[in-house]
């Protein structure tokens, strides 16, 4: 019958009873890791798990704390190799301390790793203990952009009423539409936004993270993405700077989302950059042979008419 | 508790302490992404639409998800289907998932998950989703 292992919420996976004996022996489990098997009510600690055996002295897990900053403001100097043979001592970025630094802190130093140092940033960002830090994040920076936004729309709907005839003038544009919007409406709309941006960052890390396991890309679980895909909005910021920031943006976002993929699930750049675009280059490559077809038989069928 | 199914390696168990609560996210997310739309349909804004079809003339995979929405919404079955089948059964597994979401988190029930997916099945299910995909693709190009 299979165990189920899971450590501080993380699931550790599936295991025979001889192998979490085994696990156990070698510390590769300790006693305080919480099984649970088909029968049970509620998970034990391995420590009082029917048939095992724990040593009575037994080393402590690697904890997070065995390797966490002396000081909230200065980052230990964790260079990537560092980080890569000690597996578990992610504790960044800043946002993740955000209790010891305080918000806006956090906040500019999460901005500043993320974007100006993303290698290491994402190489020792955690990328397990819930959902609830990256989604904070994720929501912070939407609730800023979209706050900026409406101000920029409603000073644009000021500046279209102030000139002759603007207001007349089509636009497909969403900022052009929404800025003929009576102001209240604006904000309504702004409140509409946030929740609609804040779940797409679910789905959109779901569509990257079964595109990268496509190409076995994935050495971690989809929270791990959804942190990559999170903290990756960083460069939001510069959305706020008119005209050329959503370009900005944009191109960097993806840039990191790279980066951190690669960093995060140990994988090559390529293979992350492939996963990210797959959709996009799916549905635009497909889309166009089948243009260039129908083109192609067009012509041929005018050309066959007219001889 | 009992096994499901030993084939597919499916479980109910009981959530661990501090682990990822999926079902409670999933019901938060697409309930809150629901209710946006529905807001923002509400008011009368404009819908973004299909750069794929805009820019070729031809539907992407996933066109006439908001049709197939809004029919769904007026109890219109078949022509929710009728818009985008592949979508029309996504809905539906959406819905379940919910309903069953709801009622774990309600009487605070075991939650179902999966231990070991045998290969060979993700490799069949892998094959059935590019299928039903194309296939539903197949079925918005003839029908566009």
């Amino acid at each position: 019958m299979k165990i189920w292992i899971n450590r501080a919420g993380q699931n550790l996976g599936t295991f025979t009873l001889e192998e979490v004996q085994r696990g156990l022996d070698q510390s590769r489990f300790v006693p305080t890791d919480l099984g649970w098997q088909e029968g049970m009510e509620t998970w034990k600690p391995l420590a009082e798990f029917p048939g095992l055996q724990t040593l009575p002295h037994q080393e402590p897990p690697p904890s997070l704390s065995s390797v966490a900053p002396s000081s909230p403001d200065v980052p230990p100097p964790l260079s990537e190799v560092t980080l890569a043979i000690v597996e578990g001592a992610e504790d960044g970025p800043a946002w993740e301390r955000r209790k010891e630094l305080g918000l806006a802190k956090a906040l500019v130093q999460t901005w500043k790793e993320m974007l100006f140092n993303p290698t290491v940033s994402f190489t020792r960002m955690k990328t397990n203990g819930g959902f609830a830090s990256p989604f904070l994040f994720n929501l912070t920076m939407v609730v800023i952009y979209a706050f900026f936004s409406t101000i920029y729309q409603l000073l644009w709907s000021v500046v279209i009423a102030a000139t002759a005839g603007a207001t007349h003038n089509e636009s497909s544009s969403m900022i052009a539409i929404s800025a003929g919007l009576p102001p209240l409406l604006n904000i309504v709309v702004m409140l509409v936004v946030i929740p609609l941006l804040v779940g797409s960052t679910f789905l959109s890390a779901g569509i990257t993270h079964a595109c990268l396991a496509l190409f076995k890309g994935t050495s971690k679980n989809y929270e791990a993405t959804y942190r990559v895909i999170c903290y990756s909005y960083s460069t939001w910021i510069f959305a706020l700077v008119p005209c050329a920031g959503w370009f900005v943006s944009g191109i960097w976002c993806l840039v990191l989302t790279i980066i951190g993929l690669s960093k995060v699930h140990k994988t090559e750049g390529w293979r992350a950059a492939v996963a990210l675009l797959l959709p996009t280059f799916v549905c635009v490559g497909i889309v166009f042979v089948l243009y260039i077809a129908i083109i192609a038989a067009a012509v041929a069928s005018s050309h066959h008419a007219n001889t | 508790m009992r096994t499901l199914s030993r084939k597919f390696g499916l479980f109910f168990r009981p959530l661990a302490p501090k682990e990822t609560d999926f079902e409670f996210l999933f019901l938060a997310v697409s309930g809150g992404f629901a209710t946006s739309c529905y807001l923002w349909l509400s008011l009368g804004m404009p819908w973004p639409g299909c750069w794929v079809r805009r820019l070729t003339g031809l539907p992407c995979p996933t066109c006439g998800a908001t049709h197939c929405a809004l029919s769904l919404a007026h109890g219109d079955l078949a022509g929710a289907w009728w818009h985008n089948p592949l979508i029309f059964i996504c809905y539906g597994g959406t819905l379940l998932i919910n309903l069953y979401a709801a009622a774990v988190l309600l009487f605070r029930l075991p939650r179902l998950r999966l231990a070991n997916l045998p290969s060979q099945i993700k490799r069949t299910l892998g094959a059935l989703a590019i299928v039903a995909l194309t296939a539903n693709w197949f079925y918005l190009l003839a029908n566009r």
